[in-house]
């Protein structure tokens, strides 16, 4: 054998072992979130129930060991796929909303739905899910047309105030799986995958590197809470510079409308709340020549009376998280909120639903 | 009238040059027309260099899409190749990236910060493109092909002709042979080669996009290598050492990098002034900025061309390559302040 040959044989051999041990590796987990999302159909996976000490998704990001604020979590989901007690199906009172409402971060019982029902004194039924659809989501529910709920409460958070498509659809279709050997392409080209992207030799790796340019000259998106330094989503992802005009808020505003318009025509009365980032809440907290760039009016500036003026009943989680803002109310290594602010919005949003007799 | 949002396919620029050169080749009978179709669409679609290049001539690959050689000693190079290709993008060019990004983002730089990330910037294009071209030539190595090199440590350059001799040599020899020469070359008189040049690199800047700063980037090669050509030898660089003369061509090289990375006409003034005028201050450059600036110039200055052409397949070879790769993979790809599969909106 030529020393070519042996090069090659060598060389692949050392491919084919790397490929074969990140085999072993799946996509970094670090919430029990990213193992519930299902990828291919905008649901959770029904009847599962994760346990797992979790970092957030900015301290994931970031892979900054001093920066990460690890939480015990458990997250459930009932058979339909939504984060709810496994044997419910119903409930006179529905939230919709995405991974705020959700609760991604968060415990089964510090969750938005759960806090409400807290404070209501009857459970409250979630179909926020990992995507924007939930209000389309709940609409192809025939269980919900045979026995519409009375209240729906719509929190969209910031990112998600956009216009949606409402619409009823056959939602529950997953793609199908390849099986035999055209499952075997997919699963090499995964494993290629991990190897090129991810596993724990790579994380460590990271962890030192980042680490080391941590102390060396700080993080981007570091900012100071409470004395310790947390992360926070960079203003950009906040979509902060944009303005309500860029956004579409208007857009957001009609789709709001049809909802509660169809939701009427069955009875059901809607409350719409949307949940601000970080930087309508804390601006003073991010680098003054970053926030100079922020969209003025701000989305929440219009967003909130513009709503209101369009005929929606609209609670303002803004001017309620603004009022108690002296505990951070955000998680210090995550985008989005923590439980004490979960119980604000549940405490402002269940006052607004007494309003008419819940 | 909206404009048309197109979305351009990947790679238009290459295959559109491959495809140009090839018809025109037909048309000046210099070389004979391909027999089959899949051939010519291999040529075309040749995917080691389909997205960044190097552009091939259709004369390049013609007997080797009929005939091709797979030897051992080719395919363990070619593994060499891509391997230290990869190594260069991943591990050196994303590196730079990594401190030049923030020092844009920031805005308002000072002479230290203006000049820091436009020496980091014109590591990370040359060590992103020049690794593209070398994985290109690897990948293409493994399947019989032998594409054409496209770098040649461009800045050793010590004159701008030079630097285009070993700059994106692929695309400097098309701009040449398809345009330069077609419109007279320098046979027309001393204005219409000047004219001829300059008109060459606007185009050849047009080629990197539609857009003004591009064509500024190419007016000003354009602009360089005309005067270069009208001092001939009374260029006041020629009597200067060679280190000297190959500092300045650098200098004006990174110089002209400012329009190619920035796309504002206002960005572009608030770089130039500062790296020019000094407009605003002194500034400050971060020591891993330092760290990754001094990299480059080892990286891209120290060693002598060629390089990596010099792979031998045994055991230093196999060490190196695999190190090589292994890093790039580990480190590179591991980076996960580019994570690219974090889906990041919920």
């Amino acid at each position: 054998m030529s020393d070519a040959q042996k090069f090659i044989l060598r060389f692949g051999l050392l491919y084919a072992l790397l490929l074969a041990w990140s085999l072993g590796f799946e996509r970094p987990e670090f919430r029990p979130w990213e193992l519930v999302k299902d990828p291919d159909t905008p649901y959770f996976f029904p009847s599962r129930r994760v346990e797992m000490t979790e970092i957030g998704d900015l301290a994931f990001r970031s892979w900054i060991r001093e920066l990460a604020d690890p939480r015990e979590t458990v997250f459930s989901t009932d058979r339909f796929g939504f984060r709810n007690p496994e044997d419910m199906t119903h409930a006179r009172i529905v939230a919709l909303g995405d991974s705020y409402v959700a609760g991604a971060g968060l415990r089964d019982d510090e969750t938005f739905a759960v806090r409400l029902g807290a404070e209501l004194g009857e459970p409250v039924y979630s179909v926020a899910v990992h995507t924007a659809n939930s209000p389309s989501l709940f609409l192809s529910e025939r269980r919900f047309e045979e026995r519409p709920p009375e209240l729906v409460v719509f929190l969209p958070s910031n990112r998600l105030v956009k216009p949606l498509r409402i619409a009823r659809g056959d939602y529950r279709r997953a793609k199908p799986q390849p099986v035999g050997l055209a499952a075997v392409v997919p699963a090499l080209a995964r494993a290629n995958e991990v190897l090129a992207r991810d596993n724990g030799l790579t994380r460590s790796l990271r962890m030192l590197y980042n680490g080391a340019l941590y102390r060396l000259r700080g993080y981007p998106g570091v900012i100071e809470v409470e004395g310790r330094p947390a992360l926070a989503l960079p203003l950009a992802e906040q979509l902060c510079f944009l303005t309500p005009e860029q956004r579409d808020m208007s857009g957001a505003i009609a789709s709001a409308l049809e909802l509660a318009r169809i939701l009427s025509s069955r009875g059901t009365r809607m409350i719409y709340a949307p949940i601000p980032d970080s930087a309508e809440v804390y601006p003073e907290l991010f680098p003054p020549e970053e926030l100079a760039r922020c969209a003025k009016p701000s989305l929440f500036d219009r967003l909130i009376p513009e709503a209101r003026a369009a005929g929606l009943e609209v609670v303002d989680l803004r001017a309620e998280l603004r009022a108690q803002k002296a505990r951070y109310l955000y998680r210090l290594d995550d985008s989005h909120w923590a439980p004490h602010a979960v119980e604000i919005a549940a405490r402002a949003v269940a006052q607004a639903a007494r309003r008419a007799g819940h | 009238v909206p404009l048309i949002q197109a979305a351009l396919p990947v790679g238009i620029s290459f295959y559109t040059f491959q495809s140009m050169s090839y018809t025109i080749d037909v048309y000046r009978r210099e070389v004979t027309p391909a027999r089959s179709f899949v051939d010519f669409a291999t040529f075309v679609a040749l995917f080691p260099q389909l997205i960044a290049g190097p552009i091939v001539r259709y004369s390049v690959v013609a007997d080797q899409l009929v005939q091709r050689r797979h030897e051992p000693n080719r395919i363990a190079s070619g593994l060499a190749i891509f391997s230290l290709g990869l190594a260069k993008k991943l591990l050196v060019a994303d590196t730079l990236a990594l401190e030049a990004d923030p020092i844009f983002a920031r805005g308002s730089p000072g002479i230290l910060d203006a000049w820091g990330s436009m020496l980091l910037y014109a590591g990370q294009i040359y060590f992103d493109f020049s690794g593209y071209s070398d994985m290109a030539i690897g990948l293409g190595r493994l399947f019989g092909f032998e594409l054409p090199v496209n770098f040649a440590a461009p800045y050793r350059a010590r004159s701008f002709s030079d630097f285009w001799r070993r700059w994106h040599i692929t695309l400097s020899t098309w701009l040449r042979d398809y345009l330069y020469v077609p419109l007279g070359g320098n046979r027309r008189g001393r204005g219409r080669t000047y004219l001829n040049l300059l008109l060459t690199m606007m185009l050849g800047g047009l080629w990197h996009g539609a857009s003004w700063n591009f064509l500024l980037w190419g007016t000003g090669h354009g602009l360089l290598l005309a005067i270069e050509r009208a001092l001939g030898p009374k260029n006041p660089l020629l009597r200067l050492p060679g280190w000297l003369q190959s500092s300045i061509v650098f200098g004006l090289v990174v110089l002209l990098w400012v329009p190619f990375r920035l796309d504002s006409p206002a960005a572009v003034g608030v770089w130039l002034s500062a790296m020019l005028l000094g407009a605003g201050g002194l500034g400050h450059l971060e020591p891993t900025a330092v760290l990754a600036i001094a990299l480059f110039v080892v990286l891209a200055l120290v060693p002598k061309p060629g390089l990596e052409w010099r792979f031998q397949p045994n055991g230093r070879g196999l060490a190196v390559t695999t190190g090589l790769f292994l890093a790039a993979l580990l480190v590179g790809y591991g980076r996960l302040s580019t994570s690219p599969f974090l889906y990041f909106r919920f």
